[in-house]
């Protein structure tokens, strides 16, 4: 069985059709609340030790034990009026036939209201038609023949007035995949996941930009970096420049480095593309030596005579 | 009035976009970061480092320096010095092997592009001819 429709606790200004099974067909159109006679519920007064309407709705098939058809879902709405709980069972889906076959069309059905709610409504009878009257008795809304009333005052126009009472939200939501409550708690989780991930783009964004400061702050010191282009050219001419001068100063290095003991520097000479050097050994050995070295930098020698050996290399 | 018939389902399907639409963002917004985070450190590595190689290759007291390269050599060993605009030439003789190490090692620790070396010696003794730029 599908439980309580969910309540609406606003929206009491649209029009109030009373919905009875002697009632005409309904030329409405727009958005409408209604309200169900007895005929349409089935009710039980109890007087329960309870305090809560869950703890009370729970209870409501057992209430109705052995009360209603077995063949038929039913509904159950369920409300305290004093020290007592007043149970309400209803069948969707004979009232959903029963409104169409009237003339109302589901989806204009705002909220669902009951004729025992509003006791007061029927403390006048209330005529229904030649035969019936809707009376409140005994705490009770009930559909009374005309004649057990006699001549007692009547009331013929139906007063639509059902300010603050609740009422179940009916109709649009009849073959609804989602319960009204469970796609509202649906709906508030996705929002709230929704503004966590929107905040923590919004982080994430602020981060950016803090960094892109960063950048600009940085910039702003030096403006002739601010372009790639500009930057680039900059780099690069002082790069290569960097690289040359370096690869001059190692090789200078190097080559001081084989100025070993027995070892006479002749000459050096060393440019932007190319260097040389020429350098008297005192001994064979030592040439030897000399030459094993600069062939392991990549430098290519050449023997001149007994003692001199030429070292050259490109840069 | 077929809205009304499904307001649960929009409801559901409305929080459903605005949750697609906030996760979305916050993803466009992470590989943003990510490529962001790379373009600034890679713009910041750049920039450094052109400042530290303008710093070092800009010639600024580079001038100051080369005269006192020249205040630290005998006038006996100086055959040509001449500073001009951003360019220095020198024709340095007579040099001991020590004398001239000194002045490579100067030269080297300077920030000037060497434009040319030549060394020759002749009776033990060294003549040097330096051109550099800056």
């Amino acid at each position: 069985m599908k439980g309580q429709r969910n309540l609406n606790f606003t929206e009491t200004s649209k029009p109030l059709i009373l919905v009875h099974k002697s009632m005409d067909r309904v030329y409405n159109k727009g958005s409408i609340n209604i309200m169900l006679s007895p005929q349409f519920y089935t009710m039980k007064r109890e007087e329960l030790p309870i305090k809560h309407q869950y703890q009370a709705k729970k209870l409501a098939s057992s209430v109705f034990e052995s009360l209603l058809n077995d063949d038929l879902e039913y509904q159950f709405y369920v409300y305290k009026d004093g020290d007592d709980w007043v149970f309400i069972a209803y069948n969707q889906i004979e009232i959903s036939e029963f409104l169409e076959n009237v003339g109302i069309k589901l989806e204009d059905i705002s909220k669902l209201f009951f004729a025992q709610q509003y006791l007061e409504k029927f403390h006048i009878p209330l005529v229904l038609s030649d035969k019936e009257l809707l009376a409140s008795i005994d705490k009770t809304a009930v559909v009374v023949p005309s004649s057990i009333m006699g001549d007692s005052m009547t009331n013929k126009k139906f007063n639509e007035d059902v300010a603050n009472k609740n009422g179940i939200s009916f109709g649009f939501s009849n073959n609804s995949m989602f319960e009204y409550k469970e796609s509202i708690i649906i709906s508030v989780i996705f929002v709230i996941f929704g503004i966590m991930f929107i905040t923590e783009g919004i982080k994430y964004s602020n981060t950016i930009s803090t960094m892109e400061d960063e950048v600009d702050i940085l910039l702003s010191k030096y403006p002739s970096l601010q372009s790639k282009y500009s930057r680039d050219n900059i780099a690069k001419k002082y790069q290569k420049i960097d690289t040359i001068e370096r690869k001059k100063r190692d090789i200078l290095k190097s080559l001081s480095s084989l100025v070993m003991r027995g070892v006479k520097l002749v000459s050096l000479s060393i440019n932007s593309k190319k260097f040389k050097t020429t350098l008297e050994v005192s001994n064979e050995r030592t040439l030897l030596k000399i030459k094993s070295i600069a062939r392991k930098k990549g430098y290519s020698t050449s023997r001149i005579g007994d003692n001199i050996i030429k070292i050259e290399g490109k840069l | 009035m077929i809205w009304k018939r499904y307001r649960n389902e929009l409801m559901v399907l409305l929080a459903s976009v605005f949750l697609i639409i906030g996760y979305s963002y916050k993803n466009i917004q992470i590989s943003k970061l990510y490529s962001v985070k790379s373009e600034v450190s890679k713009s910041i590595y750049e920039i450094d480092k052109i400042i530290a190689l303008k710093k070092q290759w800009d010639g600024k007291r580079v001038k100051s320096k080369m005269k006192l390269l020249k205040k630290d050599i005998s006038s006996d060993n100086i055959k040509y010095f001449n500073i001009k605009s951003r360019k220095m030439e020198a024709i340095f003789k007579d040099l001991t092997g020590r004398k001239m190490n000194k002045i490579f090692s100067k030269i080297e620790s300077m920030a000037v592009e060497i434009i040319t070396i030549k060394v020759t010696s002749k009776d033990e003794k060294y003549k040097m001819e330096v051109k550099c730029k800056w």
